[in-house]
């Protein structure tokens, strides 16, 4: 009995100290265990990327779980050539871009109200107007972009995504995506100046 | 160069996507400029706190969700394949055909002449004890686990739900449809999460999913309650 207890804790040790191609080499076996300790390592960037895509928490919640069920689906393709997190993360921007299609939603639009102009606010002059960016302000104001605005946002400033691979990601120039990050910026910069 | 060509050029120049002249000549306009130059400064800022966003957590029943949606692709996959690989064990047995010498079946029977003999005396025995002991009272207890808490927000949960059918008439087929959407995949959750528990009681994980799957049901109930 102790002996079988003590193996137990040993095989939950090992799960939850294994590298992540391990535990996707399990998972492709079929143990539900190792998927669940992948699952335990990775679901909150999962979902907070999803979440800041999309804006709503019960969609981002919908995504996370279809792109888990498509890791489990795919993950026997896992060949350990790239990290484990850029795959997965690559995964999970694929199915958010999937579900934008779906909805119709148009990433290349602007502004509801068009072209947006770069200028330079009253009070902004002062440089202790926006001292330091309040994290959860920004995420908010992130929600507040227009979809094409926030992917491209998303994508480069928090993911870390380069122009070239956004480009290819969204059907888009290099140049496209570098002026809809500009407009991104620009525009959280109006959204936080309102706030302070 | 103007202002409008500085401010439309900051964001490359802040990743470091201009030339060497370029970068020259919006670094001598800043440091002249404090209107560009706080602009450059926000901008930044925004690009630096983007990196160290915090990171959200779903409902802990997501977990379960995927679970049940794998397993029942599984299932389902294993279904397909049995019914198009091979047949199954019965029909297999079926088709095979038995045949018995005399001193084996004379041996078969005894052993269920056996059998029968211990099973009558044995049920006997334990009508005799039902009268006396109470092990089925205490089968039941564990068959129908009541977890710390459960009956309040179960009675709460009942509250809510009949103020709410009588607001339903009034909502449209779309919320409608969202709404009875979600509150099956709570349903769904819960009654996986409660197979579990009946498996293994003491399993204080199942317990606290329990628990908080009908939280999560009292939130959306209240959450749509709020809906004009």
């Amino acid at each position: 009995m102790h002996l079988e207890q003590a193996n137990s804790v040993t095989v939950e040790t090992t799960k939850l100290t294994a590298s992540d191609y391990d535990l996707a080499q399990a998972s492709a076996r079929g143990e539900m265990e190792a998927f669940e300790v992948l699952y335990q390592r990775h679901h909150r960037r999962v979902y907070s990327l999803c979440l800041r895509m999309v804006a709503n928490p019960t969609e981002a919640e919908d995504l996370t779980q279809d792109v888990f069920v498509q890791l489990f689906r795919k993950i026997g393709s896992f060949r350990g050539e790239s990290a484990f997190t850029t795959w997965l993360h690559r995964l999970t921007v694929n199915q958010v871009l999937m579900h934008f299609r779906k909805r119709g939603v148009r990433l290349e639009q602007t502004t509801e109200e068009g072209e947006m102009k770069d200028v330079v606010q009253r009070g902004s002059e002062r440089p202790q107007s926006m001292p330091v960016v309040d994290r959860i302000a920004l995420d908010r104001a992130i929600a507040q972009l227009p979809p094409g605005y926030r992917t491209v946002f998303v994508l480069h400033d928090v993911e870390g995504y380069e122009h070239e691979e956004i480009g290819q990601l969204l059907g888009v120039s290099v140049g496209t995506s570098k002026s809809q990050l500009h407009k991104a910026r620009m525009r959280l910069r109006e959204l936080l100046n309102k706030k302070v | 160069m103007n202002c409008q060509i500085v401010l439309d050029s900051l964001s490359n120049y802040l990743d470091g996507l201009l030339l060497e002249s370029e970068v020259r000549l919006i670094e001598g306009h800043l440091s002249q400029c404090p209107p560009c130059n706080s602009v450059k400064l926000e901008l930044a800022e925004i690009r630096q706190a983007a990196r160290e966003l915090p990171l959200h957590t779903p409902s802990r029943a997501l977990w379960t969700r995927i679970q049940l949606s794998i397993e029942a692709e599984r299932a389902g996959k294993k279904q397909g394949a049995q019914l198009t690989e091979r047949p199954g064990w019965w029909s297999q047995l079926m088709a095979r055909r038995f045949t018995f010498t005399f001193p084996q079946l004379v041996g078969a029977s005894a052993v269920a002449i056996i059998f029968f003999t211990f099973g009558v005396v044995g049920a006997y025995y334990q009508s005799q004890n039902l009268g006396r002991s109470p092990v089925p009272v205490v089968n039941q207890i564990s068959a129908n686990i009541v977890l710390p808490g459960e009956e309040k927000l179960k009675a709460e949960i009942e509250r809510r739900m009949s103020m709410l059918n009588l607001r339903k008439a009034s909502w449209d087929p779309q919320m409608r449809e969202m709404f009875e959407t979600h509150l099956a995949k709570i349903d769904q959750s819960l009654e996986h999460c409660r197979q579990n528990l009946l498996a293994n009681p003491s399993d204080q994980d199942s317990q606290q999913r329990v628990l908080d799957l009908y939280q999560e049901k009292a939130q959306l109930l209240e959450d749509f309650a709020k809906l004009k």
